[in-house]
């Protein structure tokens, strides 16, 4: 419960900024919207005529950009990858830093079970996701009402901001395990920035190429926007993948991090 | 030299898991290429019966899309990216380390001048992204000879390479500038990323709205239009002075402010 508590105590000033930078984000890009959406039916009714590939290649998603929706999920790409840097590095940073800041000798002899540390530390950062996650929506419908043109609906609408959740629990989990695997993790950002833009190149290629094997590998593929809203549902595949990897990676975490020897002082 | 070749050994691990997946991306980007080959005969007669206006929301217009170049032009841009976040990391990361590893006692108290260390771990950061961008480019031309039906773009592909530099040493030099402005690594990796999200956003925003077409000066990953570069060996004489000024304050900054840091042993 202590280490709970103190560890929301440290991070509570990192969340303001990034949660306003993804709201930021997306704001800015919704601002464009009144324009685009007045070339996209002219465009749609050009593409309609074109091939596949073609449109593959020039990385043209099949999104409706006339309507707030379709605009939406082209937007929620990069408010992603801004809240999976976030995620990334929190979970890349909450155990190894207290290796870095030579604190670990100092917690891990309490008379504390290590999986209680994990525990603890893994509540703190998904809570601190999930409070992302409610004020960006918030915000982002506040945004979306304030721009859009016909009425869309709401229930669509937070089932695809969920999907922002499950991508950022996705790297939680990864950067969690990453940060156990590693022994001494010197700087949090190289890494989170290395493997989240990775992931995120995977998707941008994979826009091109559309290879099924691909949208497996990366987490940014697994919810591909234009089938949600057509569908009005999530891929369960996906949904069930995405999950089972979560569970996978903290699981392993808690084994690791058990065995683990600490680089003391 | 000693200083470099430490540098060099020190960074070795990194660089060689960064060549690998610049490597694995190149590869998997061009493996699909005759698949794309198929629909660009289709769509280059399509094309000539647009309107110009049309061309112009392509911003690939003046690429020959049945050539294999305009294929490589759509992953050049992830590329640029990638490199561009190894580039910034290692440059913020480079000089402060020695502060974050406590070694800097060590390094500064030896008989050689600072700006001397300065200038040997400038050199082996340079190193580092020399041989990022050589991989790249000898990737670039050995998958793209296997998968290409028509004539060989090599020469196009080293004028992307070389546009690829000059975006690399722009986002070393704003590393290093970082890391000189502030006192951690921590800080410094943040500024980067700061940087990098940033630069990166605005270049999404300048594709969704032409109106910003503006501020394209601001970002590095707009400085140089691939199709310009690949087909009319164009470096915009604006950029080439925007890179230069970045990399010569970026060197001015470090140079004036390292030698007299205080620094936190």
């Amino acid at each position: 419960m202590n280490i709970f508590k103190q560890e929301l105590k440290m991070a509570y000033r990192s969340i303001f900024s990034w949660t306003l930078a993804m709201i930021g984000i997306c704001w800015l890009f919704m601002t464009f919207f009144q324009s685009i959406s007045a070339d996209a039916e002219l465009m749609n009714k050009v593409f309609s005529n074109f091939p596949k590939e073609f449109l593959n290649a020039l990385g043209i998603s099949d999104l409706d950009m006339s309507t707030i929706q379709g605009y939406y999920g082209l937007i929620l790409n990069y408010v992603t990858l801004i809240g999976a840097i976030y995620a990334m590095k929190l979970g890349v940073g909450v155990l190894s830093e207290e290796v870095r800041c030579k604190t670990s000798d100092f917690l891990v002899v309490k008379p504390v079970e290590r999986h209680t540390i994990v525990t603890a530390k893994l509540l703190t950062v998904l809570l601190l996701i999930v409070i992302q996650n409610v004020v960006y929506d918030l915000a982002a419908f506040g945004i979306a009402n304030l721009y859009k043109k016909i009425e869309f609906e709401t229930g669509l609408f937070f089932m695809i901001n969920s999907t922002l959740l499950l991508v950022q629990l996705f790297f939680i989990g990864f950067g969690l395990l990453i940060s156990v695997m590693i022994k001494k993790i010197k700087t949090v950002l190289p890494i989170t920035m290395a493997v989240v833009f990775g992931f995120f190149v995977i998707q941008m290629l994979n826009e091109t190429l559309d290879e099924k094997k691909l949208t497996y590998v990366t987490p940014f593929a697994y919810f591909d926007m234009s089938t949600i809203i057509k569908n009005q549902a999530l891929d369960g595949t996906y949904v069930i993948l995405d999950l089972v990897l979560i569970v996978l990676f903290v699981i392993l975490t808690y084994i690791i991090y058990k065995r683990k020897d600490m680089p003391s002082v | 030299m000693n200083v470099i070749k430490r540098e060099l050994r020190a960074n070795l691990k990194s660089l060689i898991i960064w060549s690998l997946s610049m490597t694995f991306l190149v590869y998997v980007g061009m493996v699909k290429y005759s698949a794309f080959a198929a629909a660009g005969q289709s769509v280059n007669e399509i094309f000539e019966q647009l309107p110009p206006a049309m061309m112009k929301i392509f911003e690939i217009g003046g690429l020959d899309l049945t050539k294999i170049s305009a294929f490589y032009a759509l992953f050049y841009l992830y590329f640029n990216l990638l490199s561009g976040i190894h580039a910034s990391m290692l440059g913020a990361t480079i000089i402060s380390k020695e502060e974050r590893d406590k070694t800097a006692d060590f390094l500064f108290v030896k008989p050689v001048e600072r700006h001397k260390i300065i200038t040997s771990k400038l050199i082996a950061a340079l190193i580092n992204v020399l041989v990022l961008n050589i991989v790249t480019c000898v990737a670039s031309i050995y998958f793209i000879s296997v998968y290409n039906t028509g004539d060989s773009i090599t020469m196009e592909v080293l004028r992307s390479i070389l546009a690829l530099f000059f975006v690399q040493i722009t986002f070393l030099s704003v590393g290093f500038a970082s890391s000189a402005l502030v006192q951690t690594t921590k800080k410094a990796t943040g500024l980067s990323t700061l940087i990098i999200l940033t630069t990166f956003m605005l270049s999404v925003g300048i594709d969704l709205n032409e109106d910003l077409d503006f501020l394209k000066y601001l970002t590095p990953f707009k400085y140089f239009n691939i199709a310009k570069v690949m087909n009319d060996a164009t470096y915009p004489i604006v950029s080439l002075v925007l890179v230069f000024v970045i990399v010569i304050l970026g060197l001015c900054v470090i140079y004036y402010k390292y030698p007299k840091k205080d620094l936190h042993v």
